[in-house]
């Protein structure tokens, strides 16, 4: 039994998107919150990138909701 | 030291990101054009080289296949280098905020991306060169190599011209160079162009008289001393023409050197402003955000307009003169003289009205970048 690749790991999704529109934020606001690129929630929302844990946490505070309300593991063949 | 160093740095990123209308390369469909144009004219270079080197030089015979091949290669190189370079450099401004800005101003993503194309970079030009370091000592070895019966071990190689042995090396290595400059920004535009996000349209921009003010002022002042030294003598030649006193001048060793150089300069600023400026024209004309720029788009509008028709009606008044002098040349003479006069202002006019709409475009990309910064 080796390690698992990232792929086998599951990849971290997130609710980034459902919290931001609820809270009536744009990228661009949300991104001036936190304090990255607006592109960077784009990449997040999309699960293409998955943010350090102080991203996470900032993202969590501006939103005003927990980490692991927003982020979850998704394991393959599980539906986001 | 470092402290200085990094406050030029940060300094030279903000100028150049205010500068908005090199965006227009930040979309994805020119960031993969620029891309695949990069790559593949450094392949296509490697190729001319090979062949360059492989193929035979024809001996006398120019009409050969062989010689007609060796005719376009030599055409085409200067090209796909001009391609491989050119679209370096824009990729290179189009993707500037993100691959030479300082760390301070990029997220972790944006760090994470460009550190993995630098290192993916380093190991590609790592094997890449160690590959080139072995077949470059093999070959010598070989082709210096003798074999039992006293002739050279592999004869082809042996009887490669040396010059064409060391500029085949030579472009090796300047492609080494290229790649290691240009493969990360390949890697982080391909990157950039892969996301779904389109760039976010900056809030339009409204132009004002003091606006252009400042905004000549904030030229560099090199640069603007440059201009004014070029456009003075111009205008001064201008009146020694239609006088002329030209002739006399040109007798003049020290006036006619002046002149001469003042011609340089003009044609080196010309040379050096045209791509920055034709991307701020194309800009001036397509960017949302810069509709407010009255000034600048009728300026830009007259000088382009009136450019091109002068470019039409140039020759044919050239022609309309000329004729005056066959008809008559003694009763025409002085109307000759005024169309001559005439003929060498719209000359004239043909130089400064495409200068005239460049310097309204870069005015104008000044103002909208000092707006944006406030």
């Amino acid at each position: 039994m080796g390690r698992k690749t990232r792929e086998q790991e599951g990849i971290v999704a997130n609710r980034l998107e459902q919290f931001r529109v609820a809270a009536n934020l744009s990228r661009a606001e949300l991104a001036e919150i936190v304090g990255v690129n607006y592109q960077t929630i784009g990449y997040i929302e999309r699960s293409e990138y998955s943010p350090s844990l102080m991203l996470a946490f900032k993202l969590a505070d501006a939103l005003g909701t927990t980490v692991d309300n927003l982020f979850h593991i998704n394991h393959q063949g599980e539906q986001k | 030291m470092n402290e200085v160093f990094t406050e030029l740095k940060t300094r030279l990123y903000k100028r150049t990101t205010r500068d908005q209308s090199w965006q227009a390369f930040a979309s994805r469909g020119w960031l993969r054009t620029l891309s695949i144009v990069s790559v593949a004219s450094a392949w296509v270079l490697l190729g001319f080289a090979i062949l360059d080197a492989v193929l035979p030089a024809p001996a006398l015979d120019l009409d050969s296949f062989l010689a007609s091949i060796r005719y376009y290669l030599a055409f085409s190189w200067g090209y796909v280098w001009w391609a491989a370079i050119g679209s370096y450099l824009v990729l290179r401004k189009a993707i500037y905020h993100i691959a030479t800005a300082p760390r301070e101003v990029l997220d972790e993503r944006e760090l994470e991306m460009r550190d993995s194309a630098f290192r993916l970079g380093y190991l590609v030009v790592r094997r890449v060169g160690l590959g080139v370091a072995i077949a470059a000592f093999l070959t010598v070895q070989l082709r210096l190599s003798i074999g039992p019966e006293g002739k050279p071990l592999v004869g082809w190689l042996a009887s490669l011209e040396p010059s064409r042995f060391i500029s085949f090396g030579l472009t090796l290595l300047l492609l080494l160079v290229y790649t290691a400059y240009a493969f990360p920004h390949v890697v982080i535009a391909w990157r950039q162009a892969r996301g779904r996000n389109e760039p976010v349209e900056p809030e339009t921009v409204f132009e004002t008289s003091t606006d252009w003010v400042l905004a000549v002022r904030r030229i560099t002042r090199v640069f603007r001393w440059v201009m004014y030294v070029v456009v003075f003598l111009m205008f001064v030649y201008f009146p020694l023409e239609i006088f002329k006193v030209v002739p006399k001048v040109f007798d003049n060793y020290g006036l006619g050197i002046s002149s001469v150089t003042a011609g340089y300069l003009l044609m080196a600023v010309y040379v050096l402003w045209m791509p920055f400026a034709l991307v701020r024209l194309a800009w001036l004309f397509r960017a949302a955000n810069v509709k407010g720029f009255l000034a600048a788009r009728v300026t830009l509008n007259f000088a382009q307009w009136a450019h091109l028709v002068l470019l039409v009606t140039y020759p044919l008044f050239q022609e309309l003169v000329r004729q005056t002098m066959i008809v008559g040349p003694l009763e025409n003479y002085a109307l000759y003289q005024v169309g001559s006069a005439i003929l060498l202002a719209m000359a004239v006019a043909i130089v400064i009205f495409p200068a005239v709409g460049m310097i309204a475009a870069t005015v104008a990309s000044r103002i909208a970048s000092s707006k944006g910064n406030q």
